[in-house]
C-alpha cells in the first residue's frame, strides 16, 4: 500500500470514527416485570402482552428525545430478585426499574438516585403521601410513583353476587357498611352448599392458601395482632390477638367446613382458580383482579363459561374494631448515574412514564394510580368499574395499613418461617399457638442477625 | 521444560483440547473457584467483607441447613435406587422385543426428559391438587379419604420423589439399552444351555455386564438429583414446614432472595464436598473392569 493510500484509509478510518461519535446515542436501559398494559389503540377484544406496553412507551420518549435509544427489558416476576441480585453484583444494573423487589439497603449502598428534585409541586400535591412515604429513607424519596395498591390481595374482597342472591344474603349491604366476623360466619355458611347432590360439600363460601399470607394477615391484624414493637426491634406476633385471628381461620376450615380442606398445600392462584371456576363465593383482591377474570377470559385461560363482574367488599372486622386492609404502592425506581447529563434524562423518562396521560394507561390494568387527579377521571365510562374503585379507594384510604413492616424490616427473610407456621397450624401438627410461636422464635432470630 | 517440551511435541493434540478446555475454564472451573472464594465473604449486593470461615460456622449451626441436607439425602436416595431399578427393568423387558418396538418404547420412556421441567411440575401441580387433583379422585373412587399430598409433611416429599421416579429415568433406559445390545448374545445362550433361569441370567450376566453403565448411571443420578431444584422451586417452595426443602431451594433463597452471596456460595462448596464424597464412594464400591 503506497504511502497516499494510507493516509487516506486513516482520513476515512478517523471520520468515521468522529462521525460515529457525534451519532451515538444516549442509551437508557430499563426493566419491568409484567405489566400487561394496552397501549393507545390497542384492540379492546384482546388482552395485552406484557411487552406491548414497554415497547410502545419506549417509542414514544424516542419520538420525543430522537438522541436517545430506550432499551426495555420485560422480567418474569419469579425471576426478578436473582436477576437484579446478579445484575447488581456485576454492575450491570438498568438505569431505571419498576419491579416486584425493592430494598432499602440500596440505598444505604448508595446505589440509588433520590428523585426529590425532579419533583415539581404539582407533583407533590398530586402524589398519595402514602405512594411518596412508602419509599423513604432518611428524609429523601426513591421512587416515582406509579400504581397505588397492588392487586388487592389483603385489601378487599371479591363478592360473586350470584351466590350471595341464591343464598338470600344483602351483598350491598356488606358492601356499603361492612360485616362483622359473626356476619360474616353466618353468611360463609350460607354459601356453602352440595351442588351435585351427592351428600358432599363441593361448594365453598372461600378459599385459603397458606402461601397466600395477605389474606391470612388480614384476618391476624383484624384481630388487633401486631407484627412487631414499635421501633421494630421484637417481633410480637404470637400475642393473644393473633392467635385468635388464627383460630378463627382453621375453624373455617376444621370446625365449620366453609373453607375447604387442603390450605397448607394452596398457594394464591390456587385460591384465585377457586374463585373463577365458582368453587367459592368470594374471592380476593381489588380492581386488578376483576380485570384478571376479564383477561383471563380473552385469552381463553381459563374455561369460564361467563365473564362475570363480582363487586368488592372490605374484609370483615370484628366488633368494635375498625377492618384493615394491605396498602402499597409502586413505582420507577433510578439507579446512581454517574454522568449528569444521563441522569437528567433518566429522570426525564421517569417522568415521562409517570405524567399524567402515561399513567392514566394503568386503567386498562383496573389499577389505580398514585397521582389523585388521574384517579379521579378513570372509568368514567364504566359505571360497574366506576363503582368498585370507589369503594377500593374508600377501603385504602380508610383502613390502609403496611402489613410487613417498614422498608429496612427483613420480612423478605421472615416470610419462609411465617409460610411454614401457616402450612402447621393449617395440617394441625402445631396449634396456632405453638405455630406462631416458633415464627415469632425464628423471625427474632433475623432480627438479632441483623442487628 | 520437559512438559513443554512434550506439550509442544503433542501441540496438534492440545489444539483440539483447547476450545473444550476454554470453555470448561470458563464456565466450570473458574466460577467453582470464585465461589471458594466468595464463601470466605460476608458477599452481598450490598457489601463484601472477608470473614474467614464464618460462612461456614453459621451455616454448620443453622437447623435450616441441616433439615435441608436431611430432606436431600432422603431426596436423593429414595429417588436414584428407585428410577435405576425402573431404568434396569423396563430395558430388559423391552430387550427381547424387535428393533422398532423397542425404539418405540425407548423414545416414550425419553419423552419426559425433553419435555420442560416446568409443564411436567405443573401438569403435576394438578394432579396433586387437594380438592379437585387426579390423585385424589382416584382415592374418592375407590372409597379412601383424599390427601393433602404437597401440603401434608408426611407426603410431600414422597410424593415429589414418586413423581421423579415416575417421569425420570428416560436417559438411563436409552444407555442401559445401548449396553445391553453390546453384551454378545452367546454368553446369554451358553446359560439358557446350561439351564440357568431367567432370574439367575439377569443376576449373574445382565447386571454385572451393565455394571460399567449402572455405575455411571448411579453417579450422575446422584448428581443431579442431589441438586434437584424446579420441582421444588414451583411445586412446594420447599414446604409445607420445610419437609421438602432442598439444599439447592436453600442456596437459591439465602442468594436470590435474602443477598446472601457469600453465604449461599458456602452452602454449595459444602454441597460439592459432598458430591465429590458420593461419587468416590460409588466409583469405590461399584467399579469393576469388566471384560467381554
Amino acid at each position: 500500500m503506497s504511502r497516499k493510500s494510507k493516509v487516506l484509509l486513516f482520513v476515512v478510518l478517523a471520520m468515521f470514527f468522529l462521525v460515529s461519535l457525534v451519532g451515538a446515542k444516549m442509551t437508557i436501559t430499563w426493566w419491568i416485570n409484567p405489566w400487561r398494559i394496552a397501549p393507545p389503540g390497542f384492540p379492546a377484544d384482546q388482552a395485552a402482552g406484557s411487552e406491548d406496553f414497554p415497547k410502545w412507551i419506549s417509542e414514544e420518549f424516542m419520538k420525543l428525545h430522537p438522541d436517545v435509544e430506550v432499551k426495555y427489558v420485560v422480567v418474569g416476576n419469579t425471576e426478578y430478585s436473582q436477576k437484579m441480585a446478579a445484575a447488581i453484583a456485576t454492575r450491570t444494573q438498568p438505569d431505571l426499574f419498576k419491579g416486584p423487589i425493592w430494598d432499602s439497603r440500596w440505598v444505604e449502598a448508595g446505589l440509588l438516585e433520590p428523585i426529590d428534585d425532579y419533583l415539581t409541586e404539582e407533583d407533590w400535591e398530586d402524589f398519595y403521601e402514602i405512594a411518596l412515604d412508602d419509599f423513604e429513607v432518611n428524609g429523601k424519596h426513591y421512587v416515582f410513583p406509579w400504581s397505588f395498591g397492588t392487586n388487592g390481595m389483603g385489601t378487599s374482597m371479591l363478592l360473586y353476587t350470584p351466590d350471595f342472591e341464591k343464598a338470600g344474603v344483602d351483598w350491598r349491604k356488606i358492601v356499603e357498611e361492612g360485616w362483622t366476623m359473626e356476619e360474616f360466619l353466618e353468611i360463609c355458611k350460607k354459601l356453602t352448599w352440595d351442588s351435585d347432590g351427592d351428600g358432599k360439600t363441593d361448594h365453598y363460601a372461600l378459599s385459603f392458601g397458606a402461601k397466600d399470607i395477605h389474606n391470612i394477615m388480614n384476618f391476624i391484624y383484624a384481630y388487633g395482632a401486631k407484627l412487631s414493637n414499635e421501633d421494630e426491634t421484637q417481633v410480637h406476633m404470637n400475642s393473644p390477638q393473633a392467635v385468635e385471628g388464627l383460630q378463627f381461620l382453621i375453624d373455617l376450615v376444621d370446625k365449620y367446613g366453609v373453607v375447604p380442606n387442603g390450605v397448607e398445600g394452596m398457594g394464591v392462584y390456587d385460591v384465585i382458580g377457586n374463585f373463577h371456576a365458582h368453587r367459592t363465593s368470594m374471592g380476593f383482591g381489588g380492581p386488578y383482579e376483576i380485570g384478571r377474570i376479564t383477561r383471563y377470559y380473552l385469552s381463553q385461560k381459563w374455561e369460564f363459561s361467563e365473564l362475570f363482574e363480582p363487586v368488592i367488599a372490605p374484609f370483615p372486622h370484628v366488633e368494635g374494631k375498625d377492618p384493615v386492609a394491605y396498602a402499597a404502592t409502586g413505582g420507577f425506581i433510578v439507579f446512581k448515574q454517574a454522568d449528569k447529563e444521563k441522569r437528567d434524562m433518566v429522570m426525564e423518562f421517569a417522568r415521562f412514564l409517570t405524567n399524567k396521560e402515561n399513567m392514566a394507561l394503568l386503567e386498562s390494568l383496573s389499577y389505580l394510580t398514585s397521582r389523585k387527579s388521574v384517579n379521579a377521571m378513570l372509568y368514567e365510562g364504566d359505571e360497574y368499574m366506576k363503582a368498585q374503585v370507589d369503594v377500593f379507594g374508600d377501603i385504602m384510604g380508610d383502613y390502609g395499613m403496611e402489613f410487613f413492616g417498614s422498608q429496612s424490616f427483613p420480612w423478605s427473610e421472615m416470610e419462609k418461617y411465617f409460610t411454614a407456621s401457616l402450612e402447621a397450624a393449617f395440617s394441625g401438627t402445631k396449634t396456632p399457638q405453638q405455630a406462631l410461636d416458633y415464627f415469632n422464635v425464628e423471625a427474632n432470630k433475623i432480627l438479632e442477625k441483623r442487628k | 521444560m520437559n512438559l513443554l517440551k512434550s506439550i509442544w511435541k503433542n501441540k496438534a493434540a492440545y489444539l483440539f483440547i483447547m476450545p473444550h478446555f476454554a470453555l470448561f475454564l470458563t464456565f466450570f472451573l473458574i466460577p467453582v473457584g470464585w465461589g471458594m472464594y466468595l464463601s470466605l465473604f460476608d458477599y452481598s449486593v450490598f457489601s463484601q467483607e472477608f470473614i474467614g470461615f464464618d460462612n461456614y460456622k453459621e451455616i454448620f449451626s443453622d437447623n435450616l441447613f441441616w433439615k435441608a441436607l436431611g430432606n436431600t439425602f432422603l431426596y436423593t436416595f429414595g429417588v436414584v435406587p428407585l428410577w435405576l431399578g425402573k431404568a434396569l427393568l423396563v430395558t430388559v423387558l423391552i430387550y427381547p422385543f424387535r428393533k422398532g418396538i423397542r425404539t418405540f418404547f425407548k423414545a416414550m420412556f425419553y419423552l419426559p426428559h425433553v419435555s420442560s421441567t416446568v409443564i411436567i411440575a405443573m401438569i403435576w401441580l394438578w394432579v396433586f391438587n387437594p380438592n379437585f387433583g387426579l390423585l385424589n379422585f382416584f382415592m374418592e373412587s375407590v372409597g379412601l379419604d383424599p390427601v393433602v399430598w404437597l401440603g401434608n409433611k408426611a407426603t410431600a416429599l414422597p410424593s415429589l420423589i414418586m413423581m421423579q421416579v415416575i417421569m425420570g429415568g428416560g436417559s438411563t433406559i436409552v444407555l442401559l439399552s445401548a449396553a445391553m445390545s453390546s453384551i454378545p448374545e452367546y454368553l446369554f445362550e451358553a446359560a439358557e444351555i446350561e439351564g440357568a433361569s431367567s432370574w439367575q441370567i439377569f443376576r449373574k450376566i445382565t447386571v454385572p455386564l451393565l455394571k460399567p453403565t449402572i455405575l455411571y448411571s448411579l453417579v450422575m443420578g446422584t448428581i443431579a438429583n442431589f441438586q434437584t431444584f424446579s420441582n421444588i422451586y414451583i411445586m412446594t417452595e420447599g414446604g409445607p414446614e420445610f419437609s421438602t426443602l432442598t439444599v439447592a431451594y436453600l442456596v437459591y433463597e439465602t442468594a436470590f432472595k435474602n443477598y446472601y452471596l457469600g453465604l449461599a456460595s458456602a452452602m454449595s462448596m459444602i454441597m460439592f464436598v459432598i458430591l465429590v464424597a458420593l461419587a468416590l464412594i460409588q466409583f469405590k464400591w461399584l467399579s469393576s473392569n469388566v471384560e467381554y
